[in-house]
């Protein structure tokens, strides 16, 4: 139902191409308070805020980037459901100023829809910079839709935008008709006559859009026509107009009409921009030539990949070691109070802090990793990379596309899985989502950047991180190749997709998704972590010694005498037998159980184990203390591949939308994983690299 | 006429569309980014992915799909 005067919330909209800056314009209208859901660059959740303006609450809701609305692609059909179903009050169609007839194939399409309809002409500044800002008046004339000029990334437009929305909820603008020809119109005409009446069941559109979705051979309209009254006899005419269509136009009725969609939007272009520009890529062009060459296009994208790894890794650390010695100092600090009781001190410093506190001390690389990754997709490189990677990604079964989803993954597995959405086909989709896991997410990291700072010597540090990460990514090349040879056999999509210009990242948009994220990740500390963190410190605590057992012992030996008697040290103990031919001792086993609560959990958990064991010694001492670098080195390989975390697990089975897959990964990943290690572990003993550590202690 | 695939044609030379070859699909995807019959288009790199100038837009097109699209060459200067 359209909104009244009397109804003081309205629903609005955004749409519009993945490059357009949407989710700039949603965060420019809703400010600090806009919550998007998930990972910088790729919209794939829709992302919803609230504010209020001239008495009306505006209740924003960016939809998925998306290059058109036939639902050829989840992105798209999440877009159409959303304005056919919950229609909302107003539509802001985001248009990428400086790339105009590509974003006005969408908007044309939702021009047809008839919804209250508002152009924001975003990127203003470039399009004129470039000579191709068009005379808006006229266009927004020919259009028959109010359009707003702004540069939303420096809130230019923002206030106007606002009013144009409340003036479109109140006074729906009447969007011109789009003119498809002589013998396409004929056919709608007839479509929409009273001899075939079209209706869809639920879904209030104009007819002339469903006829014409007929005649594009729509599948999703054409199941819901037919379970319509008098549906076969709408479908039957509309085959009869598609075949007269075909003779007429000599190709498939969908793509005479792409073609005159394109004519009309070149023809308003035309009447609006006083003659063409052609310059806008020769810049872009020029660094392509370089960037994307046969010759030094992948050296450099791997130099790119290495040192966003580097650079993460070494400045952080500063402000890390910062973290980490304010909550070694608060620790300290509440063991140290006399007036609490002893379970109470114990829980709070060895449950709550050492825990929480030994993974929030890597929310400086975290946020690093964000913010570089969100870099190269703002400046247009991410792009390139997946122009690069095609040629691999095609080889192993999957599509330039996967790539973007495996980047994501390097943040977190959970959004990297979500953006597998864009992908069409559905094998390369679900091939991507098992392996997904093997990329090593943000949460490795805290394991990885321990057990290296602890192990190893400092020159090859970065090396090794390295290696780890490329050891998922071949695992992960490997199992695609297998599960797209026997499990998901089948065509490759098709691979089209837009190269935008580079351009310079709007720095704003940057460290707002990167606090988002950082946000993200310490609401995952607050709650699933410290959960985690207690009830582990339960299973270490738990069952207690009886007292004659650790009198005289001094507090460190009781401490370890409790553990070994602990729940956790039985589980560990359980698992011993089969873990140490992949060199974890009990203690690392009974990390290892935490870790499926999340990943970093596994620091966690050797915080507290060693801290019960250990007293004042700082953790790395103790790990070198108790570990070879070939332990620590399986542990980290074990901790990529096994069992990937609760919350990828979960949205694992949400996206293939059954348990099975669910399950199916995680038992696949941790017998790879066991196997993996085995043969690394086994090896690395008989070549000699496991010297110099501890035999196990029983 | 003289077509030759999108594969075949040298980078950095431009051609008319004149068929894409194909399934339903993925002709309708090609036709939905721009690539149309009677669309000039240039090819500025690559015979993996390959990437065009479409409408002054610059596509990525997957290497599976280059050879399916057939261009009249433009003669360059």
């Amino acid at each position: 139902m359209p909104n009244t005067e009397t109804l003081r919330e309205i629903v609005v909209a955004l749409a519009g191409n993945p490059n357009a800056g949407k989710t700039t314009v949603f965060n420019a209208l809703t400010g600090a308070r806009a919550h998007v859901g998930n990972y910088p660059g790729v919209t794939v959740e829709r992302g919803e805020a609230a504010f209020e303006h001239d008495g009306i609450r505006m209740r924003v809701v960016d939809l998925p980037g998306s290059y058109s609305l036939n639902a050829m692609s989840d992105d798209e059909r999440v877009a159409r459901d959303f304005i056919l179903r919950e229609k909302p009050g107003v539509v802001v169609g985001v248009v990428d100023g400086s790339n105009l007839e590509r974003n006005l194939y969408l908007f044309v399409q939702l021009m047809e829809l008839r919804v209250p309809l508002v152009l924001a002409f975003n990127k203003t500044d470039i399009a004129r910079r470039r000579g191709l800002l068009p005379d808006l008046d006229r266009l927004s004339t020919l259009l028959g839709v109010p359009i707003v000029p702004m540069v939303a990334c420096a809130d230019k437009g923002v206030m106007e935008l606002k009013n144009a929305v409340t003036a479109a909820a109140n006074r729906p603008p009447r969007p011109s008709d789009v003119r498809y020809g002589e013998d396409i119109e004929r056919e709608l005409d007839a479509l929409t006559s009273p001899a075939t009446p079209v209706q869809l069941p639920g879904i209030q559109v104009p007819p002339r859009w469903i006829a014409l979705k007929l005649i594009e051979n729509d599948e999703a309209i054409r199941s819901l026509a037919a379970a319509a009254a008098g549906g076969a006899k709408v479908l039957a005419a509309a085959d009869a107009a598609r075949a007269r269509l075909r003779r007429h136009t000599g190709q498939e009725p969908e793509l005479a009409v792409a073609d005159r969609r394109y004519g009309f939007i070149s023809g308003a272009c035309q009447e609006c921009m006083p003659g063409t520009a052609e310059t806008r890529h020769l810049a872009s062009d020029r660094v392509d030539d370089i960037l994307t060459s046969d010759a030094v296009g992948l050296p450099i994208f791997f130099v790119v990949m290495y040192l966003l790894f580097k650079l993460t890794f070494s400045f952080a650390e500063p402000a890390a070691e910062l973290i980490g010695s304010a909550f070694d100092t608060l620790s300290a600090a509440v063991a140290g109070t006399p007036a609490l009781p002893a379970w109470l001190r114990s829980l709070l410093a060895e449950g709550v802090l050492s825990g929480v506190g030994g993974v929030l001390r890597f929310a400086p690389n975290m946020a690093l990793l964000f913010f570089f990754i969100a870099f190269l997709e703002e400046t247009g490189y991410m792009a390139r990379g997946a122009f690069l990677m095609d040629r691999f990604m095609h080889r192993i079964g999957l599509h330039g596309r996967s790539f973007v989803p495996m980047v994501i993954g390097f943040g977190c597995t959970v959004p990297a899985v979500m953006a597998t959405r864009s992908l069409r086909n559905r094998t390369t989709r679900m091939t991507t989502i098992m392996v997904l896991p093997l990329i090593s997410c943000g949460a490795r990291f805290p394991i990885y950047s321990l057990l290296i700072a602890a192990l190893f010597p400092a020159g090859a540090r970065a090396a090794i991180l390295m290696t780890l990460y490329l050891i998922g990514i071949a695992l992960a090349a490997a199992a695609s190749l297998v599960l797209r040879k026997t499990v998901f056999a089948g065509d490759t999509e098709p691979f089209v997709m837009e190269l935008p210009p580079y351009r310079a990242p709007p720095l704003r948009a940057l460290f707002s998704h990167t606090l988002e994220r950082l946000k993200l990740f310490a609401r995952k500390a607050a709650t699933v972590i410290l959960g985690a963190s207690v009830i582990l410190w339960g299973l270490t605590t738990f069952p207690r010694p009886a007292p004659p057992r650790v009198e005289g012992l001094s507090p460190a030996e009781a401490r370890r005498v409790a553990v070994e008697g602990s729940a956790a040290a039985t589980i560990g103990r359980w698992m011993a037998p089969a873990m140490r031919h992949i060199g974890f001792d009990w203690q690392a086993s009974t990390a290892l159980v935490g870790a499926f609560a999340a990943k970093e959990i596994f620091v966690a958990q050797l915080g507290i184990i060693n801290a019960v064991d250990t007293g004042e010694e700082s953790l790395a001492m103790k790990l070198r203390s108790r570990y070879t670098p070939l332990q620590g080195f399986c542990m980290m390989i074990f901790s990529l591949i096994s069992l990937p975390c609760v919350a990828t697990f979960a949205v694992t089975r949400t996206e293939t939308g059954t348990w099975r897959w669910a399950i199916a990964q995680a038992v696949g990943l941790t017998l790879l994983a066991y196997a993996v290690t085995f043969v690394v572990y086994q090896t690395g003993l008989f070549l000699g690299f496991g010297a110099g550590g501890r035999p196990f202690a029983a | 006429m003289n077509l030759t695939s999108l594969r075949d044609l040298r980078a950095g030379a431009s051609g008319v569309v004149r068929e894409v070859h194909g399934g339903h699909a993925m002709t309708h995807r090609l036709a939905e980014m721009g690539i149309l019959r009677g669309v000039t288009v240039r090819k500025l790199r690559g015979n993996g992915p390959a990437i065009l100038d479409c409408r002054g837009h610059r596509l990525i097109v997957g290497r599976g799909m280059i050879g399916d699209i057939m261009v009249e060459p433009l003669n360059s200067h």
